[in-house]
């Protein structure tokens, strides 16, 4: 397996070449994907060093080192095959259609302040609107860029790079992420305490355990990105997100008891951001999405559990909106309020109060609407 | 309500420091007088993963799934990422060695999942 490993290794030196081929010219890329191709090449440039070194690499190559030379192989060829399969792909499958969310992206960051450069957009994701941090690329579902009910979840996914990104000018948004998840562990490690003092079995496998890390690894930076979305852009996204769950996701309670699970159920997240808009001053706002979020749930006929209760406090979703209102406050974005009178925050609060001024007329108004708006922007 | 924004963070931070563990355990496997740059470099990463009021969130995250795998096995965090500093500083490579390797294991783990669910989705 040493030659196995090496040829590998150099099959994938010679892959990252090819892939820099790839990365389309000047006059094929267009204005928007420049930033992607740089990126694109430097990075490939640095994984194909990296490859290098393993290859030739005295302590990788020891036979006793065969197991990490294995281990940084797979990471340095999965980082390849990221570039390929969504940068690569990107720039090569970009539409006219890019244009326009590129455009609608910048703005949105010109508008709350943004304090990182706008993503890259593209229009290929498949599997809803989804960022990569790292490659500074949203990507959002193909006819997206004709509909407005969906945009809101845009600002959900500009909270990630917040998060992701070392760099000290979003530190401040992160250090209050580290607060929040202070104080969730200490609530759940008293919880598991107070269970020990009062006899109550707590295993390993007990699920106040899945809730711990599944706060700790996923919830809460979900949640932040829910908040963030809520303080930037108000209430169109509780209704984009109210819209979603009716789409995708019925199951608002769901605990999960054996698994840690990537996002906090449907409802934990209304009741959050609920909290939040109501602490930015739109009270009635978030009174009228509760009553729409309730009657969703009795529709579907969707019960919480005791477990639910343990699992998503309402004191924590508080502490939740608190300490996400003071990081996004440091870092300086822009929080909606009722006399926002931005462009896009405009259009987008506008059109969830038009569908429900009149849910049947809507998608006509959608249109007329969306097209004038792409030749404004 | 895509994963993958979590996934590329997840992928991302395992990466970075389970480059920084193979590369001190394929020294520490052929050569047991480790320099004392690489060791300190070591001892700041796991002193940072054992710090409780670290308020930095990639910390936070690989503190919890190291703890969560120690928690399987039984083990207690605290005092298994102690005795590894403690090991390292006397440089006792008989005991840290598997010590860092599980610990590397642990990050291998998550990377690779974080990689297959970021291509899978």
């Amino acid at each position: 397996m040493v030659n196995y490993i090496n040829g590998a290794i150099r099959e994938a030196i010679g892959k990252g070449r090819a892939l820099m081929i790839k990365i389309p010219g000047s006059r094929t890329l267009g204005s928007h994907f420049a930033s992607l191709a740089n990126f694109a090449n430097s990075e490939i440039g640095v994984i194909i060093t990296a490859l290098d070194h393993l290859l030739t690499d005295l302590d990788y190559s020891d036979p006793k080192n065969l197991k990490s030379k294995f281990s940084k192989f797979k990471q340095l060829s999965g980082m390849l095959s990221k570039i390929e399969n969504v940068v690569i792909a990107a720039m090569n499958r970009k539409s006219d259609d890019d244009d326009f969310v590129n455009k609608l992206v910048q703005q949105i960051c010109i508008e709350i302040n943004y304090p990182l450069p706008p993503p890259v957009a593209s229009c290929l994701s498949q599997k809803y609107y989804h960022i990569y941090a790292e490659y500074g690329l949203i990507c959002i579902p193909l006819l997206e860029s004709e509909f407005v009910l969906h945009i809101p979840d845009l600002y959900h996914e500009l909270g990630h790079p917040l998060i992701a990104l070392d760099n000290p000018k979003v530190e401040a948004f992160q250090n209050n992420l580290g607060y929040f998840n202070l104080a969730v562990r200490k609530h759940f490690e008293e919880e598991i305490k107070r269970r020990e003092i009062n006899k109550v079995i707590v295993s390993k496998n007990d699920p106040i355990y899945i809730y711990k890390d599944s706060w700790a690894q996923k919830w809460a930076v979900e949640l932040f990105c829910d908040l963030f979305a809520t303080y930037m852009l108000g209430p169109a996204y509780l209704w984009s997100n109210l819209h979603m769950c009716t789409k995708m996701s019925w199951e608002v309670y769901k605990t999960p008891t054996h698994d840690i699970t990537t996002h906090p159920p449907g409802d934990a997240r209304m009741r959050c951001c609920m909290i939040a808009l109501e602490e930015i001053g739109f009270i009635e706002e978030a009174k009228a999405i509760k009553t729409k979020w309730e009657e969703f749930i009795g529709i579907v006929g969707q019960k919480h559990s005791d477990e639910y209760a343990i699992a998503f406090p309402e004191k924590i979703l508080k502490i939740a909106t608190e300490f996400s209102l003071i990081g996004i406050k440091e870092i300086g974005c822009q929080i909606t309020a009722q006399n926002t009178q931005d462009k896009v925050n405009r259009l987008l609060n506008d059109s969830w109060k038009q569908f429900w001024d009149d849910p049947l007329s809507f998608y006509e108004w959608e249109r007329t609407t969306v097209s004038t708006f792409k030749e404004h922007l | 309500m895509s994963s993958i924004g979590l996934n590329t963070n997840t992928f991302r931070i395992t990466g970075k420091y389970l480059d920084l563990l193979n590369d001190f355990v394929v020294k520490a496997r052929i050569n047991h007088d480790l320099e004392e740059g690489s060791k300190e470099y070591l001892i700041d990463f796991i002193s940072k993963l054992k710090d409780e009021n670290s308020t930095q969130p990639q910390f936070q995250l690989l503190s919890n799934m190291i703890e969560r795998e120690l928690r399987v096995t039984s083990k207690d965090f605290n005092g298994y990422l102690e005795s590894v500093i403690k090991e390292v500083k006397e440089n006792n490579t008989e005991q840290f060695l598997p010590k860092i390797e599980f610990l590397a294991d642990i990050l291998e783990t998550e990377n690779s999942e974080a990689l297959l669910k970021i291509m899978g989705e």
